[in-house]
């Protein structure tokens, strides 16, 4: 059953990223005839989520399929530019277990940590090994980007207005901590936690509580004189105590000792602002990883008549004289379009005249037990302060509960701007949150251990103001950036969206299946006699942009 | 035509909308007629009604005191219970049903009281401002084997979930009296919502309660005017500490000049700051100045 | 994408979700529609804007509700993934009696289906597998009943039926065949096993707002 690809669209989207998929569901939603197209054989590209098995098998080298003479497949004054390049994918820095690979082997290493950990009551875990980890695969998915939504951020705004909610579920994160005083805390964010907290003094409760009403409600004159200051020197002119500078700074408004106030108390209202809409805290995590967003704006695409096709051997972008974009070639296939998006990895070597100015250095960890025990299971985001000239780090840990690893396990996220090396860079956060075989174990607190590690880097190109000068009709999307949120991916979509279709919006609300009327449904029953006037107008009212079927036998 | 998305338009929605509530109209007097056959409430707060269902019960519980009739007695009481249950998924704050549910239970030998304690946790996760779960809740507690500490933990979880509840802090109050070791803990818990939201009024409600207790002593009362003044340095114009403050006052040093003057001062800022009440603050003014 | 979750129909109906697999034009989305509204057209593909279709079924006077996936053109380059599977109770395998490929392929929509719907290992899943076009003469029959019935009794099928979108035949009890299977299959009982509870779903406010900072309600 190979079905050739139709051979002419509207738009070609090159690359399965949250960026592209988000462009392609809105032309799609708006009767453009779209053809996604990757070379990978998944969705998602560096947004894409992989099983245990699948991550360790990962290979970055973008195979360059360049050997066919397909001159015959050009016209006259036609060029054709090779697809993908080097600078844009993700490093992979080191892949460890610290597991043996099957049971005979295990003795040794087992009793080496009952040794180191003898006088604490553990309970005695069961002996995980890599073959054991390997089995339970597919109950991973390992983000390779992973995000969290504010819970009135752009993106839930999005998927809310669009109608795309209805695809995805969502867990809350239910604890946000920080590191204070070489421990973890629980960071108080609500009026309830800032009631209930026992680490903060009734003043303090006062104090917190009249300072966060002050940045949510606070007007220009709450920070008249701070235009050129930091946020920290407005808190410490508030008189507040060393922790709640601590608590708002670090992890509420997820600031440094020199961001600026009033960036500050935009970040502080953008964290309280998503309070008290779903759970505990701001946040929300998308169930079974981040790489079902990409896939749920793909399925919309597919809904609307876009045409998918991933695993394709794609051999060039078609350009003619004047550099504007004609078609791409895919195998032997030439199929045309009036327009290209795609991302920036596969980005032809020759067009790129710019490099990434900025890495971001992330690990992914599976680990045996939380880095904060409790009672019941949690979804933490860990905001880990700059600390001895340490960047800020953001640490996510995601249990059984999200639908992203088995039971008894955790997936911990850590990522930073690079600075060295991903290792180097969060080795800090590193040896204070796990436990470390060198160390005997005199601590009270039990670390959990890390039985899989995987330390890689990627480009961040979000503020490279991509703009493709020399090429027409061609759009290019950013990889992965450092917010916590998708704000500067749903941006970027748009931004493309209207530049190409100006006149259109942007991924209107999709009805739901019981406002849509199935042709042959009997609308006699509903409709009494005024059958033919209302549907005319029925008519009317549909999106004119959605005439046209494309049957693609 | 083919392949074309068409979405009902709103006159299309109403249409089916309308028809929707024809069926559901129709269900539904079927429903009342079934409901009337069977003497049941639609109104669940006529009590006449409930009345005479309690003089038919009492009928059935003591006419069938043989052994024999009992599973025709548990049935019967069974049925009741299903009854006042539809009632208060219709109207949650409905009196009558609880009292007849209450009234039930108790004149069932065999009661599950157990399983109407889970019944009220429940709810009071999903409705923590329904009073009258919380009383029915205090009135099964003392069928089922909780312990206190159990009961005061739930109590002190439902208030960390949400403090602005007249209805856990009075069940709270409820729970035991007021003891020597107990009563540090409580002035906490109570401050942290006071120093949180000094202009949530629950709170202040349930301070005035435990200030009422005669096991509060001078000491703990002078601290609280400490806390207090702390308090009103932070939040100049809120009412209720003005007020607390007054009370606070009154109670430890009505006899002593600097203090009344405090409480005049305090009186002067509330007629300014809550207008709604200057005539009440006025009085308190006058009395004050003419006793002294 | 748990259906299940967010795509509830307003009554208390059973809600099962269907997916029917197969090659492209062997008339998943004309069994759909024949099923769904009794309407036929033979170049029936991919409706816009169609996710899935909701058609209440009545087995043993107990109602469901069953919520039928249309591929969406996405089975052709093999594009469906988990998010599609996931969740399904039924899974309805197609070929047309007039296409022996289709038949064959039917092992790889089996296994796809496993794979991504994420099925827990040696659980049994109600397959069904349907050959349509029942109403094709005899000698464009590629695929005889007996074929049919030997590979559903290599692959531990037990349901198989034989049906005609374009006449009708079999289309009914096709899916009501299904819903039989799924009571019977062992999967009910796991039913609410391998859901996770607590989720959100964005359409529905879910905690309280009084609960939110500096947003305290006072003096109520």
């Amino acid at each position: 059953m190979d079905y050739e690809l139709p051979s002419e669209f509207d738009l070609i989207v090159v690359g399965t990223g949250v960026i592209e998929s988000i462009v392609a569901a809105a032309a799609s939603r708006i009767g453009k005839r779209v053809l996604h197209i990757d070379s990978n054989n998944y969705y998602g590209g560096l947004w894409a989520s992989f099983n245990l098995d699948s991550i360790n098998k990962l290979v970055t080298e973008n195979e360059l399929r360049n050997e066919l003479d397909k001159k015959d497949l050009l016209k006259e004054n036609e060029t054709l530019y090779s697809v993908g390049n080097n600078a844009f994918n993700l490093k992979i820095q080191s892949q460890t277990w610290n597991l043996p690979e099957k049971l005979e082997e295990q003795n040794e290493v087992q009793t080496e940590t009952v040794d180191a950990k003898e006088d604490v009551d553990v309970k005695v875990d069961e002996s995980w090994t890599q073959e054991k980890l390997l089995k339970l695969s597919r109950k991973f998915n390992i983000d390779l980007t992973p995000k969290l939504h504010f819970a009135r951020g752009d993106f839930v705004e999005l998927l809310i207005a669009s109608n795309i909610a209805r695809y995805s579920e969502f867990r809350s994160v239910s604890r946000v901590l920080t590191w204070l005083n070489g421990q973890l805390e629980v960071v108080p964010c609500s009026r309830s936690d800032v009631f209930s907290s026992n680490k903060v003094s009734v003043i303090e409760k006062r104090m917190l509580m009249k300072l966060l009403t002050s940045c949510v409600d606070g007007d220009e004159k709450e920070f008249a004189g701070y235009e050129n200051k930091t946020f920290q020197s407005y808190l410490k002119d508030r008189k507040l105590t060393g922790n709640l500078i601590h608590y708002v700074l670090y992890a509420i408004a997820m600031s440094t000792d020199d961001t600026m106030c009033l960036e500050g108390v935009k970040n502080t209202k953008r964290f309280l602002g998503s309070l008290g809409r779903y759970g505990k805290t701001p946040f929300l995590y998308s169930m079974y990883g981040s790489g079902e967003i990409t896939q749920a704006f793909c399925r919309l695409s597919a809904v609307f008549g876009g045409i998918y096709a991933l695993n394709q051997p794609l051999n060039g972008f078609i350009f003619n004289n004047e550099h504007t974009f004609r078609g791409v070639l895919c195998g032997q296939q030439r199929i045309n379009a009036e327009h290209l998006v795609m991302s920036l990895e596969k980005v032809p070597q020759s067009v790129v005249d710019f490099s990434a100015k900025e890495y971001i250095s992330r690990a992914i960890f599976i680990t045996d037990r939380s880095i904060m025990e409790s009672d019941k299971e949690h979804l933490t985001l860990l905001l880990f302060p700059s600390i001895n000239g340490k960047r800020t780090c953001t640490i996510l840990e995601l249990g059984s509960l999200t639908g992203t690893c088995p039971k008894d396990l955790y997936i911990v996220h850590m990522f930073t701007k690079q600075y060295t090396s991903p290792e180097e860079d969060l080795k800090h956060c590193v040896e204070k949150l796990f436990y470390k075989q060198e160390e005997s174990g005199e601590s009270e607190i039990i670390l959990p251990n890390i039985l899989w590690s995987f330390y890689y880097s990627v480009p961040n190109t979000f503020n490279l103001g991509l703009k493709c000068e020399q090429l027409h009709n061609v759009y290019m999307c950013s990889g992965p950036d450092m917010d916590l949120d998708y704000d500067p991916a749903i941006a970027q979509a748009k931004e493309i969206f209207t530049s190409i279709y100006p006149d259109f919006e942007f991924l209107p609300r999709a009805p739901d299946p019981e406002e849509i009327i199935i042709e042959g449904e009997d609308n006699n029953n509903v409709l009494n006699d005024d059958n033919n006037e209302v549907e005319e107008h029925s008519d009317n009212r549909t999106e004119e942009n959605l005439q046209t079927q494309r049957n693609i036998d | 035509m083919h392949g074309r998305l068409k979405v009902r338009t709103t006159e299309e929605q109403q249409l089916l909308k309308r028809k929707e509530q024809q069926k559901k109209l129709i269900a539904y007097r079927m429903g009342m007629k079934q409901i009337l056959d069977s003497r049941k409430p639609v109104n669940p707060d006529i009590y006449t009604l409930w009345n005479y269902r309690k003089e038919v019960a009492l009928l059935e519980i003591n006419s069938n005191i043989n052994i024999e009739e009992t599973e025709k007695l548990s049935n019967f009481l069974e049925n009741e219970l299903k009854l006042t249950e539809q009632c208060l998924l219709a109207n949650p704050k409905s009196y009558s049903s609880w009292h007849h549910r209450y009234w039930i239970l108790e004149h069932n030998p065999e009661a599950n009281w157990k399983k109407e304690f889970d019944l009220c946790t429940k709810y009071l996760t999903m409705d923590d401002r329904n009073f009258h779960c919380w009383d029915f809740r205090r009135l099964v507690l003392n069928k089922v084997g909780i312990t206190l500490g159990d009961e005061i933990k739930f109590s002190t979880d439902r208030i960390n979930i949400n403090f602005s509840n007249y209805s856990s802090w009075h069940y709270r109050s409820t729970l035991k009296a007021l003891t020597e070791e107990c009563v540090e803990d409580e002035l906490t818990i109570v401050k942290s919502a006071l120093f949180t939201d000094p202009a949530d009024s629950s709170a202040w409600f349930y301070l005035r309660w435990i200030l009422s207790d005669p096991i509060v002593n001078t000491e703990h009362k002078e601290d609280l005017l400490d806390n207090l003044n702390q308090l009103l340095e932070i939040e100049p114009d809120c009412r209720w500490i003005l007020i607390a403050k007054c009370w606070l006052i009154q109670d430890l040093h009505a006899d002593k000049s600097n203090y009344v003057k405090e409480q005049i001062d305090c009186y002067r800022k509330l007629e300014e700051i809550d207008l709604l009440r200057k005539g009440h603050y006025s009085d308190k003014l006058n009395k004050l100045l003419s006793a002294n | 994408m748990s259906a299940r979750v967010n795509m509830r129909p307003a009554n208390k109906n059973t809600l099962l979700k269907v997916v029917i697999l197969g090659d492209g034009g062997v008339g998943k989305s004309c069994l759909m529609n024949r099923f769904v509204s009794n309407h036929f057209d033979e170049h029936s593909f991919h409706t816009i804007g169609v996710e899935f279709l909701n058609k209440d079924i009545e087995i043993d006077n107990e109602n469901y509700t069953l919520q039928i996936w249309d591929t969406a053109g996405q089975e052709r380059f093999k594009t469906l993934r988990t998010p599609f599977y996931r969740g399904s109770d039924i899974c309805m395998l197609t070929y047309a009696i007039d296409d022996k490929s289709s038949f064959r392929n039917m092992n790889m929509w089996k296994n796809e289906f496993l794979y991504y719907a994420d099925i827990k290992e040696n659980t049994y899943f109600p397959f069904i597998v349907v050959g349509n076009k029942s109403d094709v003469l005899v000698e464009e029959r590629e695929v005889s009943q007996l074929e049919l019935e030997t590979w559903c009794n290599e692959n531990g099928i037990a349901s198989c039926i034989e049906t005609s979108a374009k006449s009708a035949s079999n289309v009914q009890e096709a899916f009501k065949m299904a819903v039989q299977h799924w009571l019977r299959a062992e999967i009910r009982a796991d039913r609410t096993e391998c859901t996770y509870s607590d989720t959100v779903d964005l359409n529905k406010k879910q905690s309280d707002s009084r609960s939110s900072c500096c947003t305290g309600a006072s003096e109520d």
